[in-house]
């Protein structure tokens, strides 16, 4: 047994012991006084905690918590411990100097009046009484109330591995399902042929909107594991944001916005999904870009707007052929075109404030590279100012080698 | 003391035991012993008696991890009738060697021994020998809970005649090293029984105890576990002439039945397994009971019939803000109120329907009331309305256990301040406070009449106490630790509980003897229920295991399959009897096939290993998750919807 050491073994140091002393004012504990007092704590301290674990079991927890010590402390007619709290998590520092080494909790000096004069805390919410149906004849109903019928890990696997579904059909959760009232109707149904559901006339702005908030929703539908139905999702999604003509009269009717939209959905998307969208939404995107010359003005602001909003790491992993910037701009639907940057603005919407969108790139001076890894920065304005700047990593907390 | 030795202290607690006060008075001069030294020494007896028979070779360290390992050689070495039966013996010897060794000042070899054969113990050991390991010097042993327990019991092992004649053998040649020998007089109770070595599974079924197993003449004892002959309550609301209930009188001439067309009172008439009606004395119902009893039945009569095929709807009850806070929950038998007990001391009762919760008029508006009116429960509560929720304060520690009365006029609860609390559900507050406990009431449980309640706790007892009486009328003593749950049988004549010392004992509430010890239990018992016929029990532990016992046996039935990964908190079964409900911390409740479970128990003999494998696959019939909140209560209602209540702990 491997781990029997870790298990039985553990026990506090005379190394400990003599820290501790020297805290109270001890400066020469003897080696065998130390290692004596180890000892003695160790075997107490394990009685102690041995017996919060009861109090722990018959509060329905499985952690052990301050006030589980401190009724073992009275078990044993000790005076409990005050003015300890419980965080979610203790966080023991590490410090080490002067050849020793030491774990310690970081209290922080607070100061009094700071509290007094804040206003008083929240009052905690009362406890509530709240009903639902876990089950109804056996079967689960998919309420928020109830937990999702698949974990996302589980929808994972399942999208990963199909085969595990297969050789695992009963399922401990649902093992001897009976096929019995509701269930057994459901199965039947699963059998009959679905009938091809009529076309109905809606516009295809009207299509597009109302694909547009299924698929926001699903986006906030916490437990699902959204990656598995990408393919289904992006093609969509970038229709709404690079396609030439989205409604009947775009010199009249606001594309514009269902353009931004999309743009930000798409960078939602793959902001949840991070692993396979940047390298799935771009392309269409930089295709508009790069047959600039060709493409009609309605997709180059979507293509730009999708961009700005993906951010710039989505430029480096795609082949940025066209060196220089594009200026595209005008009081019209124009797009204005440089060596340096591209300029879109939106057209001429009477009301609507105008949107310029301005692209910036940095000149490759190796055309021969495809890969373009210089950093694209996308300025947009006045609407969608945003930074391009990858954020700051927080600083660091942690380093306590000034305490060394 | 170090340079003292123990068999030295060991003679001077001898002669002092037997008031040989001169000869004492030499060997202290002799050996330079002072009276202080002398009062360190308080050792059992048992451990005074294996000192004073081997010392002379027993103190040699080195022998004990020979002695060991032959004793091991020897159990793997036999055949497989006696192999798995002997393998029981090496737990115990295993132990005892370890506090020898550390009884004779041997810190550092008994170190290595515990190091070296600790991790071949059986996993349910382990615990125990966690717990052990704190013990490093012979002062530890005293102030260790499991090493005291060790050292004053002995361990029961239950060997088949061939197996324990072998080893005898065994023994005979082993008299160069009389550490096992002394170890197995001293410490442990070698049982013969007459049937053939048991396999292992047979083995494994029973082992797991602190003590080893049951012994065998330890379940012989008669239970009636038949159910009590139900009084006959009219299913009309003015109930007339039911002197035939449960009756303490001797001279109430027992009237005919009368006709008894109700389907509810099938049970045969004479159960040779039922006790007679006046073998506990139980109180007269009341003139309001009765009328909640005829609505009980009434509920009862539309009571949906429940089987794997068709399994019970389940309403869950969301503690909502309530962290860890909430302990534990029950539900008033006819499905009305909820109470939930608090780690703040407090215990809240919610209604579950949409009456509101009123208390009683104030003293002097009671004074106006007529008293022989016929409506004058109804008159003596307050007119409006109150609230859907009332908290009772009176506890002084975390609540462990709350529970209304079947007539739902009491409300009884438990918690670590030692004290059993009685509340009126009318007045609205605490009625009597029961003290006898010594330390933290971890379960208290009402008497399915009423009337009585049983409470357990830390201090390894069990107390059987009734409401008039300030003092408990039994207390059930026997258990090796804290007695963590306690259940009354259905005809109230016995209580079960469960306990830390992983064994369920069954008590007599009239006798106050213990008539059945079960083991098999690997893990603490944490809840306990009894089945509707009263036969059954199921236990469920700390480990997520759930075992189904037969009383009459005191065997186990069945092991549910380990579907349960954390504590199973709380267990019930339908009105029926088909289903059992498990509620666990894993956010989870299974119902098993209770027809299933029982029914395997006959047909078992004949099922060969693979089979029954399968069958207890079909155990389970579904598992319902919720949504991050562990599971505090369950509960059918008369109408056999499951009723669940658990705490939402954020969703994490």
């Amino acid at each position: 047994m491997s781990d029997s050491d870790a298990v039985y073994g553990s026990s506090l140091t005379i190394d400990s012991m003599k820290v501790i002393a020297e805290s109270v004012g001890i400066a020469n504990l003897g080696d065998d006084a130390a290692k004596e007092l180890a000892d003695d704590i160790t075997f107490r301290l394990k009685i102690i905690v041995q017996d919060a674990m009861k109090f722990m079991q018959h509060s329905k927890r499985q952690k052990l918590s301050i006030t589980d010590i401190d009724h073992s402390l009275k078990l044993k007619n000790i005076e409990c411990q005050y003015g300890f709290v419980q965080p979610d998590s203790v966080p023991f520092r590490f410090a080490s100097g002067g050849g020793r080494e030491l774990h310690f909790i970081e209290e922080k000096e607070i100061d009094l009046s700071e509290i007094l004069s804040a206003p008083p805390p929240k009052v905690p919410l009362d406890v509530s009484l709240r009903a639902h149906w876990l089950s109804v004849d056996g079967v689960q109903p998919t309420v928020p109330e109830n937990p999702p019928p698949l974990s996302k890990e589980a929808q994972k696997l399942e999208s990963v591995d199909p085969i595990t579904k297969l050789s695992k059909p009963a399922n401990k959760d649902s093992a001897g399902k009976p096929m019995c009232g509701k269930a057994a109707r459901l199965k039947a149904s699963e059998s009959v042929n679905v009938k091809q559901l009529a076309t109905h006339e809606l516009s295809v702005e009207q299509q597009l909107y109302y694909k547009e908030i299924t698929e926001a929703s699903l986006l906030d539908n916490q437990s699902l594991f959204l990656e598995k139905y990408l393919h289904e999702l992006i093609p969509s999604v970038s229709t709404c944001i690079v396609s030439r003509q989205l409604c009947m009269r775009p010199e009249v009717d606001n594309h514009w916005a269902l353009r931004d939209f999309a743009a930000r959905l798409m960078a939602q998307i793959s902001l949840q999904c991070p692993s396979q969208t940047n390298s799935e939404s771009g392309p269409s995107m930089v295709t508009s870009m790069k047959e600039s010359e060709k493409t009609p003005l309605a997709s180059l602001y979507g293509a730009v707007q999708g961009l700005a909003e993906l951010g710039p790491e989505v430029v480096k992993c795609q082949p940025v052929s066209a060196a220089g910037h594009i200026v595209v701009h005008s009081s019209q639907p124009t797009i204005v075109r440089s060596q340096q940057s591209v300029v879109v603005t939106s057209g001429p919407g009477a009301q609507q404030p105008q949107k310029v969108v301005v692209v910036g790139m940095t000149p490759q001076h190796q055309p021969t590279t495809t890969m373009g890894a210089a950093p694209v920065s996308v300025v947009a304005k006045p609407v969608f100012a945003r930074s391009s700047g990858a954020p700051q990593p927080p600083p660091e907390l942690d380093d306590l080698s000034h305490l060394a | 003391m170090g340079e003292k030795s123990t068999p030295l202290l060991a003679v001077l607690q001898l002669l002092k035991k037997y008031n040989l006060k001169g000869t004492e008075e030499i060997l202290r001069k002799e050996a330079n012993l002072g009276d202080a030294q002398f009062e360190n020494l308080d050792l059992p007896e048992v451990e005074l008696a294996s000192i004073l028979s081997a010392h002379h070779k027993e103190s040699d360290p080195l022998t004990y991890e020979s002695a060991y390992e032959s004793l091991k050689k020897f159990v793997e070495n036999s055949l497989d009738v006696y192999k798995f039966e002997l393998s029981t013996l090496l737990y115990p010897v295993f132990v005892h060697m370890y506090l020898l060794l550390i009884l004779y000042d041997h810190n550092d070899h008994a170190e290595k021994f515990f190091e070296k054969f600790s991790g071949e113990q059986e996993d349910y050991y382990q615990e125990d020998l966690q717990r052990l390991s704190v013990v490093k010097t012979k002062d530890h042993i005293k102030e260790n809970e499991i090493a005291e327990i060790y050292s004053c019991n002995k361990f029961e092992v239950l060997l088949s005649r061939d197996t324990s004649s072998q080893l005898k053998r065994f023994i005979h040649e082993q008299k160069s090293s009389p550490v096992i020998i002394n170890i197995i007089n001293n410490h442990i109770q070698i049982d013969v029984h007459d049937g053939p070595g048991r396999t292992q599974a047979q083995v494994k079924a029973t082992a797991g105890g602190l003590l080893g197993e049951a012994a065998k003449n330890e379940n012989r004892a008669k239970v009636y576990y038949g159910l009590l002959k139900e009084p006959d309550i009219q299913v009309l609301p003015v109930p007339v002439e039911d002197e035939e209930e449960v009756e303490e009188t001797p001279d109430k001439p027992k009237k005919k039945k009368a006709k008894r067309d109700n389907i509810f009172m099938k049970k045969p008439k004479s159960d040779p397994n039922a006790p007679s009606i006046d073998r506990i004395p139980i109180p007269d119902l009341k003139e309001n009971d009765k009328i909640e009893k005829g609505k009980a039945l009434r509920e009862a009569s539309k009571r949906v019939q429940l089987g794997p095929e068709t399994l019970p709807s389940i309403c869950f009850y969301t503690l909502l803000n309530s962290g860890h806070t909430a302990l534990c929950a029950d539900i008033c038998d006819d499905s009305t109120l909820l109470a939930v007990g608090f780690s703040n001391s407090t215990v809240k009762v919610w209604t579950l329907t949409t009456i509101k919760l009123r208390g009683m008029k104030s003293i002097d508006k009671l004074q106006d009331i007529d008293k022989e009116a016929g409506d004058v429960l109804v008159r003596i509560m307050e007119e409006k309305d109150r609230d859907t929720c009332r908290t009772l304060h009176g506890h002084s520690g975390p609540v462990y256990r709350v529970g209304f009365d079947p007539f739902k006029t009491l409300l009884i609860s438990c918690s670590e301040d030692a004290t059993v609390r009685l509340w009126s559900l009318q007045f609205w507050t605490c009625l009597v406070v029961y003290r006898g406990h010594v330390f933290s009431v971890w379960d208290v449980r009402w008497s399915p009449h009423g009337h009585y309640f049983v409470s357990s706790g830390n201090d390894r007892t069990a107390r059987l106490w009734s409401t008039d009486q300030h003092q408990p009328i039994r207390i059930f003593a026997g258990h090796m630790s804290d007695v963590d749950c306690v259940q009354f049988h259905p005809n109230s004549n016995y209580v079960a509980t469960g306990s830390s010392d992983r064994t369920v004992r069954l008590w007599d509430c009239l006798t106050g003897s213990q008539v059945r010890l079960m083991t098999g239990h690997k893990k603490s018992i944490i809840t306990l229920a009894f089945s509707v016929c009263g036969r059954w029990i199921a236990s469920g532990g700390d480990g997520g295991e759930i075992l189904v016992w037969d009383i009459s046996t005191g065997l186990p039935t069945a092991a549910l399959p380990l579907y349960h990964s954390a504590p199973v908190t709380t267990l019930a079964f339908s009105r029926d009897g088909t289903i059992l409900s498990s509620g666990s911390l894993d956010c989870t409740i299974k119902l098993w096939d209770f027809g299933l479970i029982t029914d395997e128990n006959t047909s078992e003999e004949n099922t060969t290993n693979g089979s029954t494998a399968t069958k207890e696959e079909k155990f389970l019939l579904r598992s319902f998750a919720t949504k991050n909140s562990p599971l505090k209560n369950l509960h059918f209602t008369r109408r056999n919807l499951l009723l669940a209540v658990g705490s939402y702990e954020g969703s994490s």
